[in-house]
């Protein structure tokens, strides 16, 4: 075959389209071609909305708000004043896994609960974030919050200077219809629909932290005795 | 090039790029509703990889895991690869591991994000090299059981507090309950 027969070839097979089917054509893939680049820019990959939840087991399983109170660093009413993006953590572990953080800045409101080995500050950082495709993920029934949400906040320190972290499913949002409790709403009672029962069982449960009558749940962190040997004896410690 | 050579590579093109746009996660929101929800396998079978994992991660988790999956119509085994991948790691009890004994999240989609093609699993050894085995149990049968689609439990949907898929790996609760094993019935 020669190129002209080649050439003949392709032209016959788009020729028994209509003038205006072929502009139709073009039109699609113009568009198709735009809607993949804006697809692949940092709209989509770090999107303002999660698309996936991820789910985590933890261990602390608390009994009571109380016991909730007195396992948290700080109790606070708090408000989300800046949404960013964080560092990039990438792990060693062979799964290629990235984790970026989306940084969730709030101005502290009103503080109920100090614990002793922590200090009441103005701001508090969390966060959400980004699995290594740029894909937003969130905890399951932890939803994203942005700039302006208000709620009550259980959280302790996450071991990274300034940054914080959720103590169990410890936050309760004020929305314009009520109250928006994350996680397992057990723990507040099936009735509270409003702020007002909120804050009453929020200042009961500070109140029982405070005197010690509500104790923190320990839990236990370890490393192994040999950090070249994954297997080798774990050394254990108790924390609260 | 003529024009309608120019036409026939556009075409190809748009072809191509329907087909990476479509594969692209949506942005809809998982609902949850206390058992089954986002992340649903694409089928019944469940070919597990394991990457170097410790000997309890293997043994207890992973083990009774799949012992457990296939209590119900799963046929989950270790005897193939690309459903799941399980790592573990001391990954520390800071920032993203902060409380945290494991994490299961889709890593690839079906097409049109309809199904989990491949699950990623991973362990933390931070917190899990000091559990007994009943709490090994618990939390492999836990992050396997997201595999199947199933979401958390809550205290009011397990009043019998026998359910490893409540949100605490608890040593009280090693295996699923027959409520779970339906769930994931009805995902199949």
């Amino acid at each position: 075959m020669t190129e002209t027969d080649s050439q003949r070839r392709k032209t016959t097979f788009l020729s028994v389209l209509p003038a205006k089917s072929r502009v139709a054509l073009l039109v699609v893939a113009i568009v198709t071609m735009g809607l993949v680049i804006w697809a692949q820019s940092d709209r989509t990959r770090f999107p303002d909305e999660p698309s996936e939840e991820y789910f985590t087991s933890g261990g602390r399983e608390f009994q009571s708000l109380g016991e909730l109170a007195a396992s948290s660093s700080l109790v606070v009413k708090a408000t989300v004043v800046d949404v960013g993006r964080g560092a990039t953590v990438a792990y060693d572990d062979g799964s290629g896994a990235k984790f970026t953080q989306r940084v969730v800045t709030l101005d502290v409101i009103q503080t109920f609960y100090v614990r002793d080995d922590a200090k009441s500050v103005d701001r508090i950082e969390l966060w959400d974030g980004y699995w290594e495709d740029g894909v937003g993920f969130a905890r399951e029934d932890v939803p994203w919050i942005d700039i302006g949400a208000t709620g009550y906040f259980f959280v302790h320190t996450a071991g990274i200077s300034g940054q914080f972290s959720l103590v169990g499913d410890g936050r309760v949002l004020i929305t314009k219809d009520g109250v928006l409790i994350a996680g397992d709403p057990v723990l507040w009672g099936p009735s509270l629909s409003n702020e007002r029962d909120v804050k009453s069982a929020l200042l009961d449960a500070v109140d029982a932290a405070k005197s010690g009558s509500a104790k923190p749940v320990p839990y236990e962190v370890c490393h192994p005795s040999d950090p070249n040997d994954e297997n080798s004896k774990p050394i254990c410690e108790e924390k609260e | 090039l003529s024009t309608s050579s120019l036409l026939f590579r556009w075409t190809i093109i748009a072809l191509c790029a329907f087909a990476m746009v479509g594969s692209l996660p949506n942005v809809a929101f998982a609902a949850h509703s206390g058992q089954a929800n986002s992340g649903t396998p694409d089928n019944a079978a469940h070919y597990i990889d394991r990457h170097g994992l410790a000997n309890d991660t293997q043994n207890l988790a992973v083990n009774h895991g799949i012992a457990e999956l296939n209590r119900s119509y799963m046929n989950a085994t270790v005897n193939g690869s690309g459903d799941v991948d399980i790592y573990d790691d001391f990954y520390g009890a800071s920032g993203e591991w902060d409380s945290t004994f494991g994490i299961t999240n889709c890593q690839d989609w079906t097409f049109l994000h309809v199904h989990c093609d491949v699950y990623r699993v991973r362990y933390n050894l931070t917190y899990a090299a000091g559990f007994t085995t009943n709490q090994w149990w618990s939390l492999g049968a836990h992050e396997l059981g997201h595999t199947a689609g199933m979401g958390h439990r809550t205290a009011a949907s397990d009043s019998d507090n026998n359910s490893c898929m409540r949100s605490a790996a608890s040593a009280l609760r090693p295996n699923f309950d027959g409520h779970d094993i339906d769930a994931i019935n009805d995902i199949l």
